[in-house]
Formats: structure tokens, sequence, C-alpha cells
């Protein structure tokens, strides 16, 4: 069976904004990934982007993506999802044995974006929901009230899940928003929403990112272990929708990771658009022998902890970079898989910020 | 009907066909072009619900109007990696949401500094293709006009064609022009579809039907977004595409090999430039369409389920009807439009800034 490597990976560091295109940003990316992986853009087979239209302000976004990335007259597709979805699929095509050398991209410009929220209420039903003019700050908040009421959490939980992020992103020079701040400080933020307050939200940043997977071992940065992906209850209008629970966890992870095998995730890698998103992820993981409210309140997931959470900085501590965001943990994880403390670990990302739906995949050293 | 009820049909009827039930699939891709068509951000949630996605994996891809086979081959790679033994496949459009017309939806798909500002329609951008088309083989419009024809009459024997019309050259040439030299009868219409079908590992698909097709090969290709700089009388990303899929299905003399064509019809010209590039001959399509060897009971069958100008164009949905075609062609169920000894066949669709070709060969 063919065996999947990660070859090399690029990024741009995450900022407020940058003064170039995306097509700029992109290309320094994949320039990065290139020099990394050390191979020539001539052998590159195949490239999976991951995009959606209303970020974007076009439509079609597949066909802004080729001429930056050294992907003009291959083999091209597009995933709307969010990018760690756009990774599996790259590496779906590697496993049929007919592609040696997929890139994946992907790149948020939050910066161009004027009206983020009403692009996100756009998500949902256009009868019923849509006029109510939910803002997704407060979709969030009820599900991180839904998650603590039913797992007996603390809002200052959420905070402490913050601080951790903010803190850790001061060791990496990607993260737009390290800081050296503490749980009191946040606790003193204004709410967004309750329980959720300002530091519990992640930043948009502007950001590009690029992986190539391939078959061939000889400059492999990781090993792709395993994949999964899966929607839970998300319904448009709401109906199905079941707040303060993932259920695409368990599905996506039972197909990445055998439960048997889970000891071989050391630290977690998970985009948190909200503080509560990384809790209600990892309560669904199974990857944590414990309670995890308790772990978080005892430290476990610190930066030195038994099982670090995050230590890149999430989203919260680097920036959150829309639908770039699952491919951003992916080049961390690999970042952090070089530094030769840890052997492997799990990349967890959702599908946006309402979404019940997302992707894991396990990596290990290369 | 909303997008969501299209879906659920397309895949109700589906999964009715192959005797299984939405707890029997393994996971669920689908396919819609521009979100601005639904006015849904990520509108590709809008198909979790109907096509008994939940807690499956589920993922839209997108590639302009090359979706619907670009679905299909997306489809393949679940299957052909190894993690999944049934996947459906979906693809949707619901084009009449738009008013009055999805057409000025369309200019959003253009480079928003260089393009939008000097407010371009498709149609003047066809125009433009079309007349260099023309103009390299020295082609008239009555001769491309038979291609309107012929698809409409095929479109006929279809259950589900929206413009089957017996129709002549004189017809087309007196429908009205809209950019010259597309007339009004030369483009295809604006339609809402759902099509879904049901993919399979090799020994999942014996226990389905005693009649699977195999998809035999896939090729996917994406040329540069600036489309102002190629040459518009051939589309070579849709010759390379082709080239993929040929290598992966052993084919090298595609028109010899090959029992049935379907590619993608949106324009009457489109059919001879992409069928050019699927033979890899420019200039050959015409020639073959003059000879009659077009129709269905010609020697090379080319769109006999009447394609998007006599079935339809709900634009992602198109290009996976034409693989449903392909399905029905040869496993021998295309009814009145059965094309004898189909054996092999191509479909192809098209897209984006005019500029991807997605192919897929199937087998009997």
């Amino acid at each position: 069976m063919t065996e999947v490597y990660v070859a090399g990976v690029g990024e741009i560091p995450c900022k407020p904004s940058y003064p170039q295109d995306f097509r700029e940003m992109l290309f320094k990316a994949f320039k990065n990934c290139l020099e990394d992986s050390g191979i020539d853009v001539s052998e590159i087979d195949a490239v999976v982007a991951s995009g959606l239209d209303f970020f974007e302000g076009v439509s079609i976004t597949d066909s802004y993506t080729p001429d930056q990335v050294g992907g003009r007259l291959k083999f091209n597709t597009l995933v709307t999802n969010d990018s760690l979805n756009a990774f599996i699929h790259g590496y779906m095509l590697i496993k049929t044995g007919w592609f040696k050398n997929v890139l994946v991209t992907a790149y948020a410009k939050a910066s161009n974006i004027l009206n983020y929220g009403e692009i996100v209420l756009n998500t949902w039903d256009p009868h019923l929901i849509r006029p109510l003019l939910i803002h997704h700050f407060s979709m969030a908040a009820l599900d991180a009230q839904a998650f603590l009421s039913r797992r007996r959490g603390e809002p200052r939980d959420l905070s402490i899940v913050a601080a951790k992020n903010i803190r850790n992103a001061q060791r990496n020079s990607a993260a737009a928003y390290g800081a050296d701040t503490d749980i009191e400080k946040i606790e003193s933020d204004e709410f967004v929403s309750e329980p959720l307050r300002r530091s519990h939200v992640a930043r948009l940043c502007d950001y590009a990112s690029v992986v190539l997977l391939s078959s061939d071992n000889r400059s492999a940065k990781a090993v792709v272990k395993g994949v999964g992906f899966a929607h839970g209850s998300h319904s448009s209008d709401l109906s199905e929708r079941v707040f303060g629970k993932f259920a695409w966890v368990r599905p996506a992870v039972s197909q990445a990771l055998p439960s048997s095998s889970r000891r071989v995730v050391e630290f977690v890698e998970v985009s948190e658009p909200f503080a509560s998103t990384e809790l209600m992820v990892l309560d669904e993981l199974g990857v944590y022998d414990g309670d995890v409210l308790k772990g978080v309140r005892g430290g476990d997931f610190m930066f030195d902890g038994a099982l670090p959470i995050n230590p890149s900085g999430g989203c919260i501590g680097m920036g959150y970079p829309l639908n770039a965001a699952g491919l951003q943990r992916v080049v961390q994880a690999v970042k952090l898989l070089r530094m030769g403390r840890w052997r492997g670990c799990l990349v967890a990302s959702v599908d946006g910020e309402v979404v019940d739906g997302g992707s894991i995949v396990v990596l290990s050293a290369g | 009907m909303t997008s969501e009820e299209m879906v659920f049909e397309a895949v109700r009827k589906c999964l009715d066909d192959a005797g299984l039930d939405a707890g029997d699939v393994d996971a669920v891709v689908c396919g819609s072009a521009p979100d601005a068509f639904d006015g849904y951000h990520h509108k590709g949630l809008v198909a979790v619900e109907p096509s008994g996605a939940f807690a499956k994996p589920f993922s839209r891809v997108f590639v302009g109007g090359g979706t619907g086979v670009g679905v299909t081959i997306s489809g393949w790679w679940h299957i052909a990696s190894g993690l999944f033994d049934k996947v459906l496949v979906v693809a949707w459009e619901k084009m009449s949401h738009p008013y009055p017309h999805a057409q000025p939806l369309f200019r959003s798909i253009f480079e928003p500094i260089l393009e939008q500002p000097l407010g371009p329609n498709l149609i003047w951008i066809f125009a433009l293709e079309m007349r260099r088309y023309m103009e390299r083989h020295r082609l008239d419009k009555e001769l491309i006009a038979r291609v309107a024809v012929k698809n409409k009459a095929n479109a006929m024997d279809h259950p589900y064609a929206q413009l089957g019309a017996k129709i002549t050259v004189d017809d087309v040439l007196k429908s009205p022009v809209l950019v010259w030299p597309v007339h009004r009868l030369d483009i295809s219409p604006t339609s809402d579809g759902a099509v879904a079908l049901l993919f399979a590992s090799e020994h999942e698909a014996k226990k389905i039907t005693d009649t699977p097709v195999w998809v035999d090969g896939v090729g996917a290709c994406l040329d540069s977004q600036y489309w102002t700089n190629r040459d518009l009388s051939y589309p070579y990303y849709v010759y390379l595409a082709a080239q993929q899929a040929y290598k992966m299905a052993g084919i090298t003399n595609p028109l010899k090999e090959i029992d049935v064509f379907e590619p993608y019809d949106p324009f009457t010209y489109k059919e001879l430039h992409h069928l050019d590039a699927l033979l890899g001959k420019p200039g050959l399509a015409p020639q073959l369409l003059k000879e009659g060897q077009l129709e269905r009971d010609g020697d090379h069958p080319t769109s006999p389920s009447g394609g998007l100008l006599g079935v339809g164009n709900p634009i992602a949905a198109a290009g996976l009807m034409k693989v449903a075609e392909l399905y029905w062609q040869l496993s021998g169920r295309a009814g009145k439009r059965q094309v004898p000894n189909a054996y092999v066949g191509v479909a192809q669709a098209w897209g984006d800034l005019m500029q991807v070709g997605q192919v897929v060969v199937c087998r009997a």
C-alpha cells in the first residue's frame, strides 16, 4: 500500500493585513514549500486547492490558483471545505497510485472582507434563520454555553484555553497575536456574546500555506498515518443542530486512528475559531485519558503538559485564516514534529465557525 | 422545488436503482457551481441532509462548469484510494433562483480588477471563441447549427429533457443573434437539475448489479486564469485531460476505440471544439459532423443523450448528466437512445475561465 509523506511545507506568517494580492501571498508560500521539499516545480503532478466563493469575492475560485503554484496545465481540483479536507483529498489522490507529488494550497485574504459576519450569516436558511440576523458569535456562544452546561464547565475554562494559546503563540514566528497574557486579564475582557469574551474569539488574519504530499520518502518531513472526515448534525435551518456537541468528531477520528493506537498522539493541533471549539473537539476525540475540563484546569494541555493542545498557539494565538485554518494547523504540526520533541500528533480542523463538520489527520515524524 | 429537494430526489432515485439505502453508503461527494446561484455561503452544506451524509465523510469539489465530471473523478479517487467501498456522487444546480436571470452572476467569475470593470458577459466571450474556431477551420454557421438540430432531436428520447425538439438548420439561423456569431438556438438553456450516481469498488459493484460500468480512466487539467493569452481555437487543456484519461484506460486511438462520446456542449460549436480535443485532431469533429458520423446511428455517436443543448444545462450537474448517460448506454439501459454495441464511452466537461478540462472514460 502506498505510504503518503509530507515532503515539504511553506507558509507566510499570519498578519492582520498584507499589502499584497492573494496570488502574491500564495506564490511566496509555494516558493517556501518548494525550497523545503527540494523538488522541482516540474515534478508536481497535481494541485488540490481549498476555497470558498464568498470569502474570495469571486465565483469559481479554483480559476485563480494554478498560475502562482506551478499548477498550470496540470491535474487540479478545488475542495470547498476547510483546507484540512483538501489535504485529505490530496492524500487520497496519492493513495490511488496514479500521482506521486500533490500540492495542497490554501490562503486567506480576510483583510479584503468588509462584511464577514454577513457572509457567515449566509450559511443559514434564507427564510427561517437569516431574517433573525444571528451573528456567528451568538451561535458559537450557544454552543459554548450548551457544552459548559452539559460538561459542568465554567466560563473561566474558556479563558484558560485562550490564555494558553496566546502565550504559546509567542514561540511561533508565524503567529500574529502572541502575547504574554494571563487568565485574569482575559477574564476582564468584555463579552462578545456570553459566555464568550473578546479573547475567546480568534481574530481573522491574512495567511497562505502550501503543503507538498508525496509517495516518495526521500524528503519526508512527516508521515501521514491516518485521515478521517465527517459531517455531523449541520442543517441550514438549525432543525437538526445539537448545540454544544460535535457529532462529526467521533466518526472522523475512528477513520483516522484506531482506538488502540491513540497513544501515538503526543500533541494535538486543532483549529479553534473560539476557545470553546477546542474543548468541544477535544471532548470527543478520545485521545486524552481523563476529564477534559479537569485536564484544562490541571495544566495538562499546556506546552509542557501531558498532552499539549495547540502548542503552536492555535488560531487564537496565530490568527484565524478562514478555510486555510486546517492547512495552517498541518504546517504548524510538521514544524513542531521537526523540533524533535514529539514523534506523533493529531491535527483536527472544523469546517468553519458554525458548521458541525471537520477533518482529522494523524502525523508522525518523518 | 428547493436545492435540497432536488438533491434528495436524485439521491433517492439512485439508491433505489442500486437497491441500497443511505446507510449503505460510506461517503458522499457533492458538486455544485458558484455559491451565488443558491445565495448560500459554503453551499455544499445544503446537500448534507438530503444526501444522507450525517456522520459520514462529506465533501464538495468544484471546478466551475467542469464540476459534473470533476465530482465523478473525485468519486473515483475516493474508491481508488482504497479508503471507501461505496461513494455517493451527487451534483446539482438551481439556476432559477437568480432574478431575473443567472447571467449577471456569471460576471463574478471574472478577474475583479482587470476584467469585471469591463462588464463581461459569457456570451461575448464564447462569441470570441466561436469566431476564432470558425476562422481557423473555415467553418460556416450552417454546419455548426447542425449540432443543435442533432442534439435537440436526440433529447426528444430523453425523459428528463428540457428542450428536446425537432428543429432545422434554418430555425437556428433565423433565431435571434445574441452576439455574432452566436444565435439563441446555439445556446443551451439555464436549468435546474440534480444527478446522483453510486460509485463502488470492484467487489462491491458486483454485489449490487450484474451490469456495472467501470471507470477506466480519468483526467483533469487546468490552464492559466489569463484566458486572453491562449489559442481560443483549440482547448489544449481538454486534450491534456483526455490524454491522462486515455493513458489510464489504455486507449491509443480514441476514434476507433470509443463507441460513445458525450462532450460538453453548452454551445453548438463547443461540442465540436471539445470533440476535436478528445480526438486529439483539431478540425476533425466538424468533418465528422458534415459526414453524419456524429448522429446517434452514425459511426461515432456524439451526445446521444441530447446533451446540454437538448437535455439542459444545470451547470455543475450537466457533466454528471453526461456520465449518467454513459452509465445507461454502456449498461444497455438507454432505451430509445441506445447506441448499438456501446462498450466504451467518454464524457467530458469544461468550465472556469475557459480553462478546465475534466474527462472520464467508462467501459461496459
